[in-house]
């Protein structure tokens, strides 16, 4: 995992330059050479073009960064970096992953179960998935948001939202 | 039209109950938004906006006027309260005022941060109303070089002072004006990047891809600490400052407010950077520079003025050439063009009730929070007891649904949460989202321009720097892009000449 974090901004560059070498290939398919300005294709290509040389000096960039780093260096990066800053909640990082698992389950659920059923089910999961425990206050809160949005948005902004099996 | 007509064409519009109405929703929406940490004052805008479709213009600016003005003073509530800034441009703030409020002075600390608040903001709205229409009238003889340099040397500048290495900035930046390209071309009319899909046809939804960048991926990263700590019950009695007091810090208040609005006015630069710099300034002037940091009133008034002061500074880009001054103005400038204007010089010509009624609004904002400020804190306070697990389900839920009500279309809704978790993901590898965003904004303004300057001049790319505006702002960009060369090349020189190491 380490190496992984080490590496980042090289395979973040490697990723942006995969991007943009499909786009310059789609932007090729469209090209018709009737001049930059009149061409659909010419600015596109040239905003690809600028990507993949910032990709490049970002690849360039991490790989001289990450191999002049000694062993010693990076033991006094990590020691610097527990020292630099005392955090005192540590992250969580399946909590952002729950939640965009949850978001996902929510818009399949807004076409199946409509929008009523899905947001009591999305709000009850997402706040006990984010440590709330006070049962009573979070039924009654996810209820009482859900018909606040539900007819403010049907009755005041006349939007329609999707109907499901239930209603 | 003269100044005293132009500022006037707003009264009938401003002063109705339904605009008067929005304006306090907004205002109290924006102080509870803005103190609550992890969410900001581009989240709050960007999650109003689409509550705005049904309304008329001018209310909803008052709506999105008032949430942005009030977004960054609340940030101070919980800096002062509970040393968590709520907003990034309360966090000089917090070195000041929790100090102060753990002598048991809250209530001293949340008023200077609500009178310097106003202050910063009116002096900053005047200074809008006075400067704006010169600018605007410099910007009716910009030509399309002029643009397409003014556009460039935004998204540059965002790009530099975004978070991270400016490679990455760029990188996002340019990734917003590619994003901009995909849809129709609107000169050849041939389809470009739609993969097929129909609804691309249009491009991307601005608003999904603001309120997934700014909105949903705040949520993400906020649900990473969960923080929930002891109910905080604070002491706050006494809070409005006495005129002797304000009138003792005077060249505090009066120098942040202009600094705020001056560093607001640059593009892409905003509160965060004018309330440090403020700060800075001030301690760098007192005769005490020691007492910073223990609680004292030119802690919290340097920053708080500065940092609302930064608002109407932002608007001046955004009104007069349609850049915005920061990310919020950004946001601004996509409300504006889905409501159907064109910010910019124009918007002064064809539409001047408007641009009244926007200076008329932000001073508007501005007094209504110094009641809502001073009267509502103890309730505001209370809020911060309110476990963040039930606030960030409630939030995300307010993202999809705002952008599902443009245009009642699930699309929007994938393209919601494609770019909330794209955001995300940007946000872990270290490339900051305000870039791309911009770029998705202005990018249709760069390529027009680009395009057309080639075709005034027969192709000639030189066409840029034979136009003398046009060429500041590109000679600006290309200095923005070498400047850590630039850092680098001097530290060299230096290291050579004196044989010294310098650490720059």
């Amino acid at each position: 995992m380490k190496k992984i974090v080490l590496w980042m901004d090289s395979i973040v560059a490697i990723f942006f330059l995969s991007v943009a070498a499909i786009m310059y290939y789609e932007s090729s398919r469209i090209y018709t050479g009737d001049g930059f300005a009149m061409d659909p294709a010419s600015y596109p290509m040239l905003i690809i073009s600028i990507i993949l040389l910032l990709a490049l000096l970002l690849l360039v960039g991490g790989i001289r960064n990450n191999l002049r780093k000694t062993p010693i260096n990076q033991a006094s990066e990590e020691n610097d970096e527990g020292s630099a800053i005392v955090e005192e909640v540590s992250p969580n990082y399946k909590n952002p992953l729950k939640m965009i698992l949850l978001l996902i389950a929510f818009g399949f659920g807004l076409g199946y179960l409509g929008f009523i059923v899905s947001t009591l089910v999305m709000i009850i999961v997402g706040t006990l998935m984010l440590g709330y425990r006070s049962y009573v206050r979070m039924t009654i809160g996810a209820i009482v948001v859900t018909l606040v949005v539900y007819f403010g948005f049907s009755y005041l902004l006349l939007v329609k939202f999707p109907s499901g099996l239930l209603f | 039209m003269s100044g005293l007509e132009l500022y006037a064409q707003g009264i009938p519009y401003v002063f109705t109950p339904d605009v008067l109405l929005y304006l306090l929703i907004g205002v109290l929406a924006g102080v509870v938004v803005g103190s609550l940490p992890g969410l900001s004052a581009t989240m709050a805008v960007a999650v109003m906006t689409p509550l705005t479709f049904s309304m008329d213009t001018i209310p909803a600016l008052a709506l999105l006027l008032g949430t942005y003005c009030a977004a960054l003073f609340g940030g101070s509530i919980s800096a002062i309260l509970v040393n968590i800034p709520g907003t990034p441009g309360a966090v000089m703030t917090t070195l000041d005022g929790y100090p102060m409020n753990q002598r048991g002075e809250a209530g001293r600390a949340l008023g200077l941060a609500t009178v310097g608040s106003v202050l910063g903001g009116l002096v900053s709205v005047i200074i809008l109303m006075v400067a704006a229409p010169p600018i605007a009238s410099l910007a009716l003889k910009f030509s399309a070089q002029e643009y397409f340099s003014l556009a460039l040397f935004g998204v540059s500048m965002m790009a530099y002072v975004s978070s991270g290495s400016l490679v990455k900035g760029l990188l996002s930046g340019m990734i917003g004006l590619l994003l901009a390209t995909v849809g129709t071309d609107p000169t050849t009319g041939s389809l470009r990047f739609t993969f097929g899909v129909t609804e691309l046809l249009s491009g991307f939804s601005l608003l999904s891809v603001m309120i997934g960048l700014f909105g949903l991926t705040e949520v993400l990263i906020s649900t990473e600490r969960i923080v929930t700590g002891k109910k905080i019950k604070p002491q706050l009695s006494k809070m409005l400052p006495s005129f002797s007091t304000l009138f003792k810090h005077k060249g505090t208040i009066v120098r942040s407010a202009f600094v705020g609005t001056i560093v607001g006015a640059a593009p892409a630069a905003g509160g965060t950077i004018a309330s440090i710099i403020s700060y800075g300034l001030e301690k760098r002037l007192s005769k005490h520079p020691e007492k910073f940091g223990t609680g004292i009133p030119e802690g919290i008034l340097a920053p708080e003025t500065a940092n609302n002061a930064s608002t109407g500074g932002s608007m001046i880009p955004m009104m007069t050439l349609g850049i915005p001054g920061d990310a919020v103005t950004a946001i601004l400038i996509g409300a504006l063009l889905i409501h159907g204007l064109q910010p910019g010089p124009m918007l002064f010509t064809q539409q001047p009730h408007i641009v009244s009624s926007i200076f008329l609004l932000m001073a508007l904002a501005n007094i209504l929070f110094l009641f809502i400020g001073l009267a509502g804190a103890k309730l505001i306070s209370k809020l911060l007891n309110v476990h963040p697990g039930m606030l960030y389900p409630i939030i995300a839920l307010l993202c999809i649904v705002g952008t599902y009500a443009a245009q009642s279309m699930l699309f929007d809704v994938i393209v919601l949460l494609v770019f909330g978790i794209l955001g995300y993901i940007l946000n872990k590898v270290g490339i900051p989202a305000a870039p791309m965003v911009l770029g998705l904004i202005l990018g249709p303004i760069v390529e027009s321009s680009f395009r057309r300057s080639l075709i005034m001049d027969n192709g000639n790319l030189m066409t840029f720097f034979t136009r003398p505006i046009s060429a500041f702002f590109l000679i600006l960009t290309i200095f923005i892009l070498i400047s850590p060369l630039l850092g680098k090349l001097k530290t060299y020189i230096i290291k050579k000449i004196f044989n010294k190491e310098v650490t720059v």
